[in-house]
């Protein structure tokens, strides 16, 4: 067998195993079910297969608040973009973050008026920067969930290791599991089941989601991103409801297993505290931030700089908060496709490849 | 010593002269006596395609190619997707000062080698040279000229619902390495750019004349710029089959990472055609008689709805395929 004929019978059996998925749903949904992809990742795996589309009515699939750009706090774009003002300054930043909006202009207007930001594909980049230009101050944008804190953390560590003077972390990083309990808390969100994000939790397990079945009464499943998978969450969900019995199940064992990536979890608190962070759209959630140890402040950019976060008074029309909340789609939104669009982007969720409204965008009906 | 480009070998004296003389001439056939402000060419009394293009990319080098082989193909190419013969090209260097002249040898030196193979001449150029920091390295624009056989006319307008979607070949190859090499991602694999003339392969749809509505080289924007491009020149619909579109699986693997859609990666050999539907099977098996073209697949089809391009995944479902969006950013995670 060829090794063209090989790949095309390995999605046949996916798409059967996708359709499998589909006509269960289709036999089994009797009530309206809402559910919500946490993370941005699902999101755009969703959009771009088309599978809101194709769901039964009864099941509504509503995006959360997964994705790292869209909950950025404007008080803190603002603050790193004045940080790049700073010409002594190279900030160094995951590509996403270069468009988003801050209250005058972004990161790469800022470029284009000849800041040095520069997108990088992992911090380790930002390390590199550092030990080659001594001369320069390099602050490393620490934006991401669980999955891309350890890496933060490892780089912290290593440059008090090697003693560089000369790298920071403006941190972003936020933890997943204590959004999803504020969302579980609002009473307005009224959520059945969750999909669960399959990369946060290779790093944190299964265990830090049992509150959500054991204290809320609601379901989980932790999927991947193969749109057989995702229709796999969602029919599990589905099928817990029915029997109402909400569990947190993890169909994604092949990656995640149940205690998570210890190594990447003791890095995790070797370097950090856990502290309140402001989340956009969904005000400060307790618990839900991390913060550098006394012994690694020195590389805490905001501590370095005396960045003092302003509270931004937004008079942006843009409705952000209630869908990162998923209380309305981002089609009621009255910004989405006439002012706010890619290229010209209101709210982060229309700048990042995973936010929703971008996502809903690009893969809209037509 | 490195030898490296100054400022005064753009300044018009003998520096330039040598510079001219001893990396340009060699590997681009010039001839010092015949010099002269522009070349002559006798044409038959035809029908011209005239083509310009700027190449500013960084890196300079990357897996298949380099910025000279580049800004050649690139400009032989948008002439192929005229239909045109290629005839001749023009090339303008853009030297950064301080620029070590024997990386401009090797790319000058390619652009030679792919003159030959192809005996598509370099007639006219120009250098200048500019403060360190103005240009990232160097810039080559590419101007061309090709004679249009009678008979033909590709243009999206012709564009007609039935038409057949061709495409030469696997997509988003260019794309993927040069996104992988600025990612640091190591290439242990054997993506290489697609940088490659076509003219040849385009030239074979001769005899198909205007049942070929379109051509287009599938450059930045990829595959889904083009066809979003059509469907709004031409006010038809366009479906995609995602089943057929052809990727090589370490593209696609790498992409699923990086969080990219080949369909938008750049392509720098890859030609998209439009085909009456009664002669795309024909279309076909000509492309696929060409070494470049053996990958070539029937990607979708032109239909009589509203201007959008519609794709229709490989799990059955359907979704719009717009343009795509500013620069490719990797994702955070």
């Amino acid at each position: 067998m060829s090794n063209r004929e090989e790949k095309i019978s390995t999605q046949r059996n996916e798409r059967e195993y996708f359709n499998l998925f589909l006509d269960k749903l289709y036999q089994i949904a009797n009530k309206p079910v809402k559910l919500m992809e946490v993370c941005g990742t699902h999101t755009m795996a969703i959009g771009k297969a088309g599978i809101r589309k194709v769901l039964p009515p009864e099941l509504e699939l509503i995006s959360g608040p997964g994705c790292p750009v869209c909950v950025t706090a404007d008080a803190d774009i603002d603050a790193f973009i004045e940080l790049a003002k700073d010409r002594q300054v190279v900030l160094a930043t995951y590509g996403d973050m270069m468009h988003v909006p801050g209250s005058n202009g972004s990161l790469a207007e800022l470029k284009a008026q000849g800041a040095d930001v520069r997108v990088v594909y992992s911090v380790l980049d930002a390390l590199d920067f550092a030990r080659a230009e001594t001369n320069r101050e390099v602050i490393f944008l620490g934006v991401g969930f669980e999955t891309t804190a350890p890496s933060t953390a490892y780089a912290v560590k290593i440059a008090r290791r090697g003693g560089l003077k000369n790298f920071s972390i403006y941190n972003l990083h936020k933890t997943i599991p204590e959004a999803l309990r504020a969302l579980l808390d609002d009473t307005a969100t009224k959520i059945d089941g969750f999909i669960l994000p399959g990369h946060v939790s290779i790093i944190i397990g299964e265990k830090p989601y049992n509150f959500i079945a054991a204290e809320y009464g609601t379901a989980g499943a932790i999927a991947g991103f193969e749109p057989p998978q995702v229709m796999a969450g969602i029919l599990k969900l589905v099928q817990d409801i029915n029997k109402d019995k909400p569990t947190i199940s993890n169909l994604y064992q092949k990656i995640v297993c149940p205690e998570g990536n210890i190594h990447a979890q003791r890095l995790l608190d070797e370097v950090f505290i856990r502290t309140d962070a402001e989340w956009r759209g969904l005000g400060i959630i307790p618990g839900s931030g991390f913060r550098l140890k006394d012994e690694y402040k020195c590389f805490d950019a905001a501590v370095k700089f005396k960045i003092e976060r302003k509270a931004v008074n937004s008079s942006k029309s843009c409705r952000c908060g209630e869908i990162l909340k998923g209380l309305i789609k981002p089609n009621e939104c009255p910004l989405f496709k006439k002012s706010c669009t890619p290229e010209r982007p209101v709210g982060p969720c229309m700048v990042s490849s995973e936010g929703t409204c971008a996502a809903y965008y690009l893969y809209s009906s037509f | 010593m490195v030898e490296r480009i100054q400022l005064a070998h753009g300044s018009g004296g003998k520096l330039t002269a040598d510079l001219i003389r001893e990396v340009f001439y060699p590997s681009l056939g010039g001839v010092e006596k015949f010099a002269n402000d522009s070349a002559v060419i006798n044409l038959p009394a035809c029908r011209i395609a005239l083509t310009i293009d700027s190449f500013v990319i960084n890196p300079i080098f990357f897996p298949g190619g380099n910025i000279g082989k580049l800004a050649f193909c690139g400009t032989v190419n948008d002439l192929a997707a005229a239909g045109a013969i290629p005839i001749a090209l023009s090339a303008s260097f853009i030297l950064e000062e301080g620029l070590d002249i024997s990386k401009l040898r090797l790319i000058v030196k390619s652009m030679g080698e792919i003159s030959q193979k192809t005996g598509i001449t370099v007639v006219a150029g120009d250098t200048k040279v500019v403060d360190k920091g103005s240009v990232d390295k160097l810039f080559i624009t590419t101007a061309g000229i090709g004679i249009i056989p009678g008979g033909i006319n590709y243009h999206p307008q012709n564009i007609q619902p039935g038409d057949h979607i061709i495409v030469s070949g696997t997509i988003g190859d260019h794309g993927y390495c040069l996104t992988a090499l600025r990612a640091g991602i190591e290439i242990k694999s054997s993506i290489k750019s697609d940088c490659q003339p076509l003219h040849e392969l385009v030239a074979l749809l001769k005899p198909l004349g205007c049942a070929v509505h379109a051509a287009r080289d599938a450059t930045r924007g990829g595959v889904g710029m083009v066809l979003n491009e059509w469907s709004r020149q031409s006010g038809r619909g366009i479906v995609v089959y995602e089943k057929d579109l052809p990727i090589k699986d370490q593209v696609k693997g790498g992409c699923a990472m990086l969080g990219l859609e080949p369909i938008y990666l750049a392509n720098e050999g890859k030609m998209v055609f439009a085909v009456d539907q009664r002669r795309s099977a024909d279309a076909l098996s000509l492309i696929k008689t060409h070494k470049m073209g053996r990958n070539a697949a029937v990607i979708g089809e032109v239909v009589d709805t509203k201007a959008q391009v519609v794709m229709e995944t490989e799990w059955g479902t359907k979704r719009l395929l717009t343009a795509p969006h500013g620069e490719i950013l990797p994702r955070v995670c």
